[in-house]
């Protein structure tokens, strides 16, 4: 099985091998790195570099290749900037996820196509930050939502368990509307790291069982790398140079 | 008279989780052994623990490299060894045999890798391996 | 002028068409010019005679006059010819 982790916080070169390398270590696949719009321009430029210098070291493992793509995460304060940004940034990157955490721009990312990934819709709300409209919107939009591991890690006590109850409302919500849901690891140091099937240990008491847990990393991501690899030669959805 | 062993049928069925344990400080046996227990009852509680059957059975100390572990091939990768952005990039590397009764497995290790500090002091607990014997466990994952 | 970036609100009728993929297999594989569309249907003319191809169900490969190729899913098609110059699309 390949295991897909589409957020890892990007820094510096260094950073970036270490993390990567821990990570393939615990048995991830494909790293996909986050910057913010100013530091992407600055990143992509050692990408092919710095996947060079990892297949080298990890040449005799026997695993599949790994992928390495760099993506950018905005957070707009609102709807319409939210607007100007995607537009600016869809055509520089194949990968924009949004940072959620306000209803408003929950809904606005929902219903845009151009954007990838609905990250952490739950931030600092009562509630889990969708609902049954924005699930449908969502489906229809092929956005997908993310729940970041990192966030309970990194929480205690009370905070910790509303989370947890948010991701449990969000899992309730995917069964039954099936929009695309990831879990991301959301590391930006070796010590927020967890392998896969220990993800998958703590969201199995989340509710979420083990071939829907395969689908969130790996069906999901798959679909979603394959379409923005192809979103260049779309005209629309469903229509497609060849 | 000769003491009656109990039948194979009323002993506890066990497994044995092997741990991969990073930590910014040095560990004891007995520190690990604290810290699991916590993130077991810090996660579960104190019924659910009960259940657990926790046993910390064999303690390695992986010292060559704690520089450079994250290396899989353990040459050398990193010759500066000053630390990234403010951020210190080593750590001493453990390997852990535990355990737990079976049935259990996925609670512990859900909550095994819910820790994150100890202490005050990061560390990370990951599982690598499940098995039925101490001695598979040792020959398949930490050999 | 039919290009790749209109041929969704453009007239069909005339292009070298072929079904790639149908819920009726046997659907799959006809290949030849359209010479009529109606709301849910496309016919395409075949050595063995007009056949008639649901749309909502096909995905159809296109040649254009500029000799490219274009695949377009049916489901987008589902309007009748005149009606679907007026409908909007999203962009990506």
């Amino acid at each position: 099985m390949k295991c897909y982790d589409l957020n890892i916080k990007g820094n510096s070169y260094n950073c970036n091998k270490e993390l990567i390398l821990e990570a393939h270590r615990l048995g991830w696949d494909y790293f996909n790195l986050l910057f913010s719009p100013e530091s992407y321009e600055k990143a992509i430029k050692y990408k092919n570099n710095l996947r060079d210098e990892i297949e080298d070291i990890i040449i005799n493992n026997l695993r599949n290749k790994i992928g390495l793509e760099f993506g950018i995460e905005i957070h707009p304060k609102n709807q319409n900037e939210l607007y100007k940004l995607t537009k600016k940034y869809r055509n520089k990157t194949k990968f924009i996820s949004v940072l959620g955490g306000d209803l408003g721009v929950n809904r606005g990312v929902c219903e845009n196509i151009q954007v990838d990934v609905l990250s952490r819709p739950y931030l600092n709300l009562p509630s889990c930050g969708i609902n049954h409209v924005l699930a449908k919107e969502a489906v229809k939009n092929y956005v997908a939502i993310e729940l970041c591991f990192n966030d309970i890690l990194s929480s205690y006590l009370s905070y910790r368990s509303k989370i947890m109850a948010h991701f449990r409302e969000i899992i309730k919500l995917h069964k039954k509307f099936k929009f695309p849901l990831i879990i991301t690891s959301g590391a930006s140091s070796i010590w927020e790291i967890r392998s896969p099937r220990d993800i998958s240990a703590i969201f199995k008491y989340l509710d979420l069982f083990e071939d829907e847990f395969n689908n969130t990393i790996q069906n999901y991501p798959q679909k979603i790398i394959e379409f923005n690899n192809e979103r260049e030669n779309m005209i629309i959805l469903g229509v497609k140079k060849i | 008279m000769k003491l009656k062993i109990l039948p194979p049928t009323l002993r506890i069925n066990k497994r044995y989780l092997v741990l991969d344990v990073k930590s910014e400080v040095k560990l004891s046996k007995d520190e690990l052994v604290s810290a699991i227990w916590y993130g077991c009852l810090r996660l579960y509680g104190e019924s659910e623990t009960s259940a657990f059957n926790l046993w910390l059975i064999k303690f390695y100390d992986i010292a060559d490299n704690n520089s450079n572990n994250h290396d899989i091939n353990n040459k050398i990768i990193n010759n500066d060894k000053k630390s990234i952005n403010g951020k210190n990039s080593q750590y001493y590397h453990f390997k852990a045999v535990l355990r737990c009764q079976r049935g259990y497995e996925d609670k512990i290790r859900g909550s095994l890798s819910m820790l994150s500090n100890h202490n005050n002091k990061k560390i990370a607990i990951s599982t690598i391996g499940i098995s039925g014997t101490i001695a598979s466990s040792i020959e398949n994952f930490i050999n | 002028m039919i290009t790749s970036k209109n041929v969704f609100y453009h007239e069909l009728i005339g292009l070298y068409s072929k079904v790639v993929k149908s819920y009726n297999e046997f659907l799959v594989g006809i290949n030849g010019n359209i010479i009529d569309e109606r709301k849910k249907t496309i016919s395409i003319e075949t050595e063995k005679g007009v056949k008639i191809i649901p749309k909502n169900v096909s995905i159809f490969h296109l040649l254009l006059p500029n000799g490219e190729w274009v695949e377009i899913d049916g489901k987008i098609l589902v309007n009748r010819p005149e009606d679907r110059i007026k409908k909007k699309y999203k962009k990506l």
